[in-house]
């Protein structure tokens, strides 16, 4: 039994683990705005999770699990590319390319409106609006992935959205409030 | 008077992390406020517009990267048949089927008196599937002792969609489920039904479509009272 229950494990570990990727890759996207370094990103942390899956005590909170490992290989990069700089406020662009071809082919103007406003808040907001609004995690699990206070995860969605309201009120993307009613 | 409800307290409601006095407090203030109401819809609706400009469809695999996992595959491929038979199904349906409602959370709608709120903001396919197959599994659901559990389906924004007669392809289910489940109740929001009339589009709601004047009084009202809520 314990085999089986062992080998089952591993198996459903597996098959989660790659049935994660194109979430895990969507997340990556949004924090690093590069489809390629998104790929690096998500292959890199696979194998970690991979590597360390015995420290995933259940399996119920495997995908925060692998949003932590992700946000750690993502500040890793950073780190590597601009040690000096506050992960939190790094202006990335110079470290990725922009204007992938998806984002050319991409045919609804709202669609493209709401992805600029959301690559263009600072990374620290970025990561928690994606986390909450993409990921659907508690704000604990996002303190807990960005290793940071709950309190934190608070004003910088707070921050976050009242800029992505202004700006795609501003594009008409979003009713002003007065018609909201 | 009111002291004003901060941004971060009203991003909490919106995103249901709120419990116990808090949520209790700021439900009674959303309940006699519109302009606070309107401040969590427009809330809603940011979320809804973040989740739609990031589809997961257009995520991307490399399939020469796939490889990695083949040494971990092989050796195991032994016990994996037999293993198979008794794994498969124990995750049949987890947090990453997001149409299915999870252990956890049918005992806590239990635990809120068998009653529960599920919200739809939007016509996004996704997110319609999901919804119908939520309220199916939560209709069908039965409280401790066999009771049937109680179902307010509250749609919103471009949700209203799904209960329209004209244009929703997915109407006669809609129909078909509220006949077979009285213990569930369809409930569009007026509010979203005049946006949509200011867009030019006409309405016509399904037979026995309820409406109220808003979905967010109506979940507000609902939460107040005891009911567990569940956005889509």
């Amino acid at each position: 039994m314990g085999i089986l229950a062992f080998i089952s494990r591993s198996r459903q570990f597996e098959e989660k683990l790659e049935e994660s990727r194109p979430r895990l890759w969507r997340l990556a996207r949004s924090w690093c705005r590069s489809g390629a370094l998104a790929d690096d990103l998500v292959q890199e942390a696979m194998a970690k999770a991979l590597r360390n899956h015995g420290q995933l005590r259940d399996m119920e909170s495997l995908h925060a699990w692998l949003c932590g490992i992700l946000a750690n290989c993502w500040h890793d990069h950073l780190r590597l590319h601009r040690p000096m700089a506050d992960i939190a406020e790094v202006a990335e662009d110079e470290l990725v390319a922009e204007g992938t071809p998806e984002d050319d082919c991409l045919q609804s103007q709202l669609v493209q409106r709401v992805r600029r406003a959301v690559a263009e808040l600072p990374l620290g907001q970025r990561e928690v609006v994606t986390l909450v609004d993409l990921e659907e995690l508690s704000y604990a699990d996002v303190a807990a992935v960005l290793a940071i206070p709950i309190g934190t995860v608070m004003s910088r969605l707070s921050r976050a959205r009242s800029t992505l309201k202004d700006q795609l009120r501003r594009q008409e993307a979003l009713p002003r409030l007065a018609r909201i009613k | 008077m009111n002291t004003p409800v901060s941004d971060e307290l009203l991003n909490a409601f919106a995103d249901n992390q709120l419990d116990g006095a808090e949520k209790a407090a700021l439900l009674e203030r959303l309940a006699a406020d519109d302009a606070l109401r309107a401040k969590v819809c427009e809330t809603w609706h940011l979320k809804e517009l973040v989740r739609s400009a990031h589809p997961q469809a257009a995520a991307r695999t490399r399939d020469n990267r796939k490889s990695w996992h083949l040494f971990w595959r092989m050796p195991l491929a032994a016990g994996l048949l037999i293993a198979f038979g008794a794994a498969s199904g124990w995750f049949a349906h987890d947090e990453y089927d997001r149409s299915w409602i999870p252990g956890p959370e049918m005992e806590a709608i239990r635990s809120h008196g068998n009653r529960v709120v599920l919200h739809l903001v939007s016509d996004e396919p996704v997110q319609i599937e999901a919804a119908l197959r939520k309220a199916e599994q939560l209709a069908k659901a039965r409280d401790r002792s066999g009771g049937p559990i109680q179902v307010e389906f509250v749609a919103n924004g471009t949700g209203v969609h799904l209960l329209q007669e004209a244009g929703s392809p997915l109407a006669q289910r809609v129909v078909a489920m509220r006949k077979t489940y009285a213990n569930l109740r369809l409930i569009a929001c007026n509010e979203a039904i005049e946006r949509l009339h200011e867009k030019g589009e006409q309405v016509t709601l399904l037979p026995d479509v309820d409406v109220v004047s808003s979905a967010v009084s109506q979940i507000a009202i609902r939460m107040g009272q005891g009911w567990r809520y569940l956005q889509v």
